[in-house]
Order: structure tokens, then sequence, then C-alpha cells
């Protein structure tokens, strides 16, 4: 199990204790003893303390058992009552309240403290970057307010990125991204690209997408933030097929710049307003506009799918796919393209056995079936097919 | 102990005692209620099935994503999710639905592997957090037992994190998984691998190493072998040929369950449906599973022939026989039950393969992976377009073509773009895009390594054996996964990878070959060697690998592990982009 969270106003305690503790230290004020009284009499106190020097059963005159007495005194203050209470080996109750100052030194509080919880003792001390990256690996909290510097936030962003798990580098870029300006912020991540793209998911995944966008455009990811857009103008689309040819027509101008992906986005447009003449959806695909298309008005189709940049081959075999269904028998050969090649006589680009296993699979009448059946050349797969489907 | 875990000499079924034993510490004690993020439902059944949670006071289990927990008994509820925005607000509305009933409950969330900030956010601004706080648990089941030599993290989206979302979260999961197989397991002597992926897991691995120190254990893991899924891309798209890869293809293996009509079968337990476990505790199955599909059939008659005469010998014997004869019936009936099942599986198998439209689509992978055909636009996959074939076996297909062809020419490309675009919809371009990203799809260089490969490594082999195969390239019928013939060069070539220097620097990433990682004392029994896939293995690959251990005179055991089991249809799948789902 790890660290519970009540350890955080413990260590919060501490910090507030060390402050009034290396202030009054200065002054140099001792916790007398009675039964110490010798101690002081025969050693000359130290100017300036080292903690590492201290001995734990001896601190400063004070011994462990009357710091375990002033401990209860302790315990018994509001401001210290989230301290552990099975640390009261004595089990004595607590006594009436009195100013803390004016029982014991701030000095000998953190010493008790030390004495009482070292664990807590260690959380003051100020940790390296690489120790905060190890802790947060291993699941403790802590805190990256002593990360103040850039150098520092420097240092602890890289070494979230080598330790290449992402909830510790996401933890990370969250407080860079709270106490730096967007300038300074914007800058560490474009040096660290992994970093980046973490952040970049956790907004997308958390539906920032504004945010996002700014971070893209901010970090020069013209690609990823015209695929953004993209992505958004598609998601919305309850705005109905004009609105959206809109959208993605803005897209299309403000943010793709290759040939390749204006094509696209402008047969998309395109398809949306021929979708939207028809009063279809802006989700409709173009084999479910050409197959409506078919159903209302076949004349001048082939031009308007050819503008949307549908091929022949794909047109033939909606169109095909189409009249089959709809037992509109007649037009399939309308389909096919007469060549001079050919001798005139129409020819399918669809390959005809291919027409045939359609035929059959929509339960067309035989005769339908071996018309095309006759068509093909090869001799040997037509007379197969003609055997197979004359005995139907 | 689960007698499938058992029999290697890495103790497999230790872990899955490990991680039981952790799930059930974070149990405390009286009558809880388990609401389960339905994803988890089959992985952790590995781990614990649900006798195992009554015995430890789990009264009843709800859907977090569907119904209403109102009718939950106990006080305790336990939420068992993964870290995933979505179930996050569910919990929430669990939560809220409770409170407006005045149901007083007692909450805990266990994610599994770990909980993530995001998921800690959504809860905070959903108004249910100060209900669990400190309450919320993290069970981090590295690795999940499926075999007593497969071992998987069920991380299914870990490719598509890596290349996609560049999310490295799943190379330190790697790190973290393999460290704790070496606590477990004992030492690892020596690592070797290949690709960028697989490179980090190793940089990440040594770190992990410094700060925890070696293990004191002697013996352990002899090789391990990482390898980066992105190295090998054909692999996962191809059609797998063998009987538990078809299984996986066309039915789909959910941590080792199939779930088929039980019309198909005479005793459904249940009327709509039937879960059949798929594992090595079935003798049957054992035995079949790596066999190419088109021997699957003579095996069953074999057995079938076997158990009739055995039923037929009990004809005329004497008393002792008969007694012996009642002793094995139990077993017998088993048999029977298990040869029952398999021979219906294969037949709704056989109605699949023997159609014209797998044939035709076969015959066209296989010519490509041949080189024939590859660098024009394919009529074949045109005619699939156009007939709007499920769009994944379109896909397949196209990246087939792009990976053994080194790269389509641009116009080839974009007339494909632009046809599914026509067919599916426009947002597939972001499809498209994600596929290009993880190298399945792109445009042809200069270079053709795709070619040398398969010339130098013997990626494609003709006329080999399906029913008495002595080349690993039957698990294919022509193509030898390229991950499995690098692990045969390393373990059994003289030489090892050094050998194959030249091949090694024309994969992507760099190579590390057979490092010195921890002191280990070997036996001379046999080598353990484990290969880890980082990115997915498929099941045909795994039945390679055990073909290579079965072939080769060196004695080496062999464990694969791996982020998660796929197949072409879910390995293509997790990287389109649909935009409903966000």
């Amino acid at each position: 199990m790890h660290a519970q969270p009540v350890l955080w106003a413990r260590l919060n305690l501490s910090r507030t204790l060390r402050r009034k503790l290396s202030y009054l230290h200065r002054k140099d004020i001792m916790l007398r003893n009675d039964e110490e009284d010798d101690y002081w009499d025969e050693v000359a106190p130290k100017a300036n303390i080292s903690w590492d020097d201290l001995d734990q059963k001896n601190l400063l005159g004070a011994t462990a058992g009357s710091t375990g007495k002033l401990y209860q005194q302790l315990k018994s203050f509001d401001s210290l009552s989230i301290l552990d209470s099975n640390q009261s080996a004595l089990g004595q109750s607590s006594e009436p309240i009195v100013p803390l100052t004016s029982l014991v030194l701030e000095s000998n509080i953190d010493l008790i403290v030390r004495l009482e919880r070292p664990d807590l003792h260690e959380l003051n001390k100020t940790i390296s970057e690489e120790t905060l990256i190890e802790e947060m690996l291993l699941g403790h909290p802590v805190s990256l307010d002593s990360c103040k510097s850039l150098r520092a936030k420097t240092n602890l962003l890289q070494g979230a990125v080598n330790s290449a798990d992402g909830e510790v580098i996401l933890k990370v870029v969250l407080y860079l991204m709270s106490t730096l300006s967007k300038k300074h912020a914007n800058k560490m991540l474009g040096q660290h690209p992994v970093a980046a793209k973490v952040y970049a998911n956790y907004l997308s995944v958390s539906n920032q997408h504004p945010s996002l966008a700014n971070l893209l455009e901010s970090l020069g990811k013209m690609r990823e933030d015209a695929i953004l857009q993209y992505y958004l103008a598609n998601l919305n689309q309850t705005a109905g097929a004009a609105r959206q040819a809109q959208n993605i027509f803005s897209v299309s101008s403000s943010h793709f710049n290759s040939e390749a992906s204006d094509k696209h986005l402008k047969r998309h447009v395109k398809l949306l307003e021929l979708c939207s003449g028809l009063g279809m959806n802006s989700n409709t695909t173009g084999h479910e506009w050409l197959r409506e298309a078919l159903s209302r008005n076949p004349a001048n189709i082939s031009q308007a799918a050819s503008s949307i940049g549908m091929s022949e081959k794909i047109y033939q075999w909606i169109s095909l796919k189409y009249y089959i269904a709809s037992g509109n028998f007649k037009e399939i050969q309308n389909t096919f393209k007469t060549s001079w090649l050919s001798g005139n006589r129409p020819k399918s680009i669809i390959p005809l056995n291919k027409l045939v296993i359609e035929l059959e699979k929509s339960k067309a009448p035989k005769e339908q079936i071996l018309k095309y059946v006759r068509m093909i050349e090869d001799p040997i797969e037509r007379r197969n097919l003609e055997a197979k489907y004359a005995s139907l | 102990m689960s007698s499938h875990l058992s029999g290697g000499r890495l103790n497999v079924a230790a872990l899955h005692d490990y991680a039981r034993k952790e799930l059930i510490d974070m149990f405390d004690g009286g009558a809880k209620t388990i609401v389960w993020d339905e994803g988890l439902i089959g992985p952790v059944s590995l781990i614990a099935p649900y006798n195992l949670l009554k015995e430890h006071e789990v009264n009843q289990m709800f859907s977090l994503s569907e119904g209403s927990i109102s009718s939950a008994a106990s006080r305790k509820i336990i939420f068992l999710t993964r870290a995933l925005p979505k179930m996050m607000d569910s919990i929430a509305e669990h939560v809220h639905s409770e409170e407006q009933k005045n149901h007083r409950r007692e909450y805990q969330i266990i994610f599994v592997p770990r909980k993530t900030t995001l998921c800690e956010t959504r809860l905070k601004n959903r108004g249910v957090y100060g209900n669990v706080k400190g309450a919320i648990h993290e069970w981090a089941c590295d690795f999940f037992p499926l075999e007593n030599d497969v071992i998987s993290m069920e991380q299914p989206l870990a490719f598509k994190e890596l290349l996609i979302d560049e999310d490295p979260t799943c190379i330190y999961s790697a790190a973290q998984g393999l460290s704790t197989l070496q606590d477990v397991f004992g030492p690892i002597g020596k690592v070797s691998c290949q690709g960028k992926a697989a490179k980090h897991v190793f940089d990440l691995l040594k770190r992990i190493k410094l700060e925890k120190g070696a293990p004191e254990k002697m013996t352990g893991i002899d090789h391990l072998v990482i390898l980066d899924r992105s190295i090998d891309l054909l692999s996962p798209v191809a059609t797998q040929l063998t009987y538990e890869g078809l299984i996986d293809e066309l039915i789909g293996i959910n941590h080792t369950k199939i779930t088929l009509p039980s019309e198909k079968f005479n005793n459904g337990e249940d009327p709509g449906k039937k879960t059949i476990i798929l594992n090595s505790s079935e003798d049957l199955f054992s035995d079949i599973r790596d066999k190419n599909f088109s021997a699957v059939g003579d095996a069953l008659r074999k057995r079938a022939k076997t158990i009739a005469a055995e039923y037929e010998a009990r004809h005329g014997q004497t008393m002792q026989q008969m007694r012996q004869f009642v002793a094995r019936l139990p077993q017998m009936n088993l048999i029977k039950q298990s040869l029952a099942v398999h021979t219906t599986i294969a037949e709704m198998i056989k109605e699949i393969t023997d159609s014209f439209p797998f044939m035709d689509s076969l015959l066209v992978e296989q010519e490509f992976m041949n080189g024939i055909d590859t660098d024009k636009i394919h009529p074949f996959i045109e005619d699939q377009i156009g007939q709007q074939v499920d769009i994944i076996k379109v896909l397949r297909l196209i990246c087939i073509q792009s990976i053994t062809n080194s790269g389509l020419k641009q116009k080839v490309l974009d007339y494909y773009k632009k046809e599914i675009i026509h067919v599916y919809g426009f947002e597939h371009i972001l499809s498209l895009t994600h596929l290009e990203k993880a190298g399945l799809i792109r445009v042809q260089q200069s270079a053709r390594p795709f070619t040398v490969l398969r010339k130098t490594l013997r990626l494609v082999v003709q006329d080999g054996s399906e029913s008495n195969p002595t080349d690993m390239s039957y698990v294919h019928s022509v193509y030898a996964p390229l991950t499995t013939r690098l692990v045969q060069h390393l373990i059994y070539k003289p030489g090892g990878w050094r050998a194959i220097q030249d091949v090694l620097n024309s994969l992507p990433g760099p190579t590390v070959m057979e490092e010195p990682f921890c002191d280990i004392q070997t036996l001379d029994s046999s080598k353990v060697v484990v290969v880890f896939f980082v990115g997915g293995c498929t099941m045909a690959e795994i039945s390679a690998l055990r073909f290579l251990v079965q072939q080769e005179e060196a004695p080496v055991e062999l464990v694969v592990a791996t982020t998660a089991i796929i197949n072409g249809n879910n390995f293509t799948r997790n990287l389109m982009e649909v935009l409903n789902q966000k």
C-alpha cells in the first residue's frame, strides 16, 4: 500500500515548524531538563548544529525519555493533533492546552519529530528532481513545489521523459502548465516531443479541443492541427450536410496546404453539397449518395459521381448492386461501356463471373444469370457455369 | 493450481498465485458487491474465477456500464476498472444514483493496473472523488498467465498507444512486468533486442535493475529476447492458418474462451450461447491447436477411431479388464465430448475456409507474399471495395501489398484512399492516416528491404507440407513469420544474430545482441528463453515458436510473453479512428 494522503498535512505542519525553527535556532534557546544539568556544565553549546551530528538518544542535552514526555505534552495541542497517535508509547492522555511557544522551543519540536517520526523528517529535506521522479514512479505522493527554478523544472521534465511513464510525464507537464507562463511551457514542450504528445492526448481525451488546437499551433504541428480541425468538423454531424460542408471548406482553406489533402477535402465538400441537394444527412458516404441518386434521377449521375472523384469501377459496382437489389435487370447492361476495341459490344469493367455471383446471391431469375454467363470469354469457365446454372 | 499452467521449468503458475493473492488482499472483510468494467472480466477470470470471489464474500456482480446497482444487497461496493475516463463517468452515475435513492454505501475503486491523473480529475469533475478518496487502490497485475508457455499483459492497445498516440507508458509497464518476472523466476542471464521499442524496454529494465539490485536466486531466465512489433508488420495482418489461429481470426478468442451459438452443439447450457475454454488442460486441443488447419481433420478422425476402438474392445473382456475399462470410462467420455466440440468447431471453420471469398483472398495474399503483382492497383482489391466487403479485410490486403512491396507508389496509394473514402466514408481519411503513421501503409522509397529479407531469411517457403511440416512456414502455409525466423537464428543457428548482421541492419530500430544482464547459473537440462513481443503477437507466431522447440535438438524451454494476443482483425481495428467513440 502506498503512503496515505494524510502524510501531506503532516509534511506541511513540519514545514511550518521548520520555518519557525530556523528563526528561533538563531536565538540559540535550549531546553533544560533538571536531570541533565550536569550535561550542560560539561558540554559547551555548539554555535552551528548539523542535524547529522545529533545523537538520537542525547540531542542537545535532551534525552529520549524527556523528549518522550515532552512529546506527550505536545500531542495535546490542536496543531499537533494529526501526529500519529500510535506513536504514543507512554499512553498518557492529553493535557489542557497552553501556547506552544511557552511550553517548548520550536527547535526541539523538530528534534522530537525526528525522534518519533524519522520518515516525516526525511520528507522535509530538499529532494532532487531525480528522486522526485523515482518517488512518483513508486506511486508515493510528492510535492513538485520544490522545483521552483526554470532549471529545476527542465531537469524534472527531462527526468519524467526518461522514465517513459506517461502518468509521471503528465503529472509533471500539468505542474509546469500551472506554474510557468504559456510561452515558457510551450517552449519546454517543444523541446520534449514525447511530453508534448502525452499532454496533447490528455487534452484530446478530456475533450479540451480548443486548448489542444492552440497547443498544436504553438508547437508548429500544422499537420496534426489540420487533422484535428478536420476531425472536429466531421464530429459535428448533427449540423447538417450544408453546414458541415462549410466547416470542412474553411478547414481546408485554412489548414490543409498539400495538394493531395486538398483534393480529398474538396471531394468531401462536393459530396456534402450533393447530399444537401438531396436532403441527405452529413454522414452519408459516396455509395449511399449514389444509390439514392439512382433511385431518384438516373440521368447525369455519372458526371456527378466523377465530380466527387468516384472511379468508373466503383461507380459500376454500386450501380450494378443497386439495380440487382431493386430487380431492375434491364438497367444492368446500360452500365456497360461500349468500345470500338471490343467491336462496339458492351463490355463490363466488372468481371462477369463476379456479376454472376451477385445475381445468384440476389436470387435473380435463371435467364438473367445465364445471359451474363454466356458473355464470359473463357470457354471452359463459361461451359462450367452454364452447366451449373442451367440445372437450377 | 490450474493444470494448464503447470509443467514448465518456469513455473508460470507462480505468477498466477501471486496476482491472485494481491487481488484478494485488497478485499476487506465483509459482504461486498463487485461492479465490473466488462473489459476486465476476461483477464481477471483467468486469475480469480467467480467461485473464488464467492468464497471471499462477493455476493453479487454488476456491470459498470449497464443497469443500476440499487438492488445490491451489501453496503460495500467495489468498482473494478481500467483507467478509462468513460468508466469514471459510469462510476459517477452509479454513485449519484445511489445518493438520490438515499442508499448508504461504502465505495472502493480498484484500478487495473493503475490509476491515472486523468481518471482522478474526471472523478473530481463529476463530484464523486470525495466518496472514494482513501479507498482507491491499484492491482498492478503485470502478466496474466494463459498457458504454461504463454503470458500476456492483456494490453491490446499497446501498439496503437506507442505508434499513434506516441505514449510511452506501455514501455514502462513492459519493463516493470519483466522486472516482476525476474523477481518471481530469478535473474535474466542475457538480453537480445531488435527494434526501437524493444531497446527502450531494455534500457528501462537496466535502470530498474540498478535501483532494485539483482535477484538473489542463482537460476532463472537464461536468455530474454525482446522484439518490437514494428520490425514485422506482415505477421499480424496475414491470415493465420493454424487451428487456433483460425479460431481467433474467424470467431475470436477472448482470454482463452470462445462463445458460440449453442444450437451448433447438442448440449447447450444456455439456449443462446455456449462458452468453450481453450487451453492445454484439454488433451485433444493441445494436440491440434498448433497444426495447420488442413491437418486437423485427419487428427480428429484418428482420435475418433481410437476412441471407437477402445469402446469396441470392451466386448469379450475378463472381469478385471472390464473393471479397468469402467475406471477409464469417465476419461473416455471426456475425450468423446471434446471430440464432438472440436469436430463442430472445425466444421464451422471449414464452411468459411472452403468458400470462394476466403480462398480468393488467401490466394491474393500469398501472391503478394511471393512478390507477384504488388506494385500496381490490384483488381481484386478494387472489386472487394466495390462489393463493400468488410473494410478490415480490404485494409489488411492493402497493408500486405504495401509491406511486401516495401511501400506503394503514390498514385496507387491515392487511388485506394479515394475508393475507400467513397465507399466507406470520409472519416476513414483518419484511419488511413493512422495506418500510415504505424508503417502498415507507406509510399514506396527507393530501397526494397522486404525482397532482401524474403530471400535471406527464407520467409516464403514453397512446397512445404502442411500435414507433416518440416518448416515453421506451415503456420501461414507459405510464410514463416519474420519474428520467429529471428528467434530461430538467434537460438539455434551458429553465430546467432552476428551471422545475419546485414539483415538486422535492414530492419527498423537498433539491435542488441546477447548483452549480459545478471550472473546466472545455467542448468545442463535445458535453457529457458523468454521471447517478449512489445506490441502483441499472434497465435500463429506462438505455434511457430512451439514448432521450433519441438524440431530442434538443443533443449530449450521457450516462454512467450506479450503485451497482448492479437489477430489481423483486432490489430487493424484498434488502429482505426472511429468518430463516434469519442
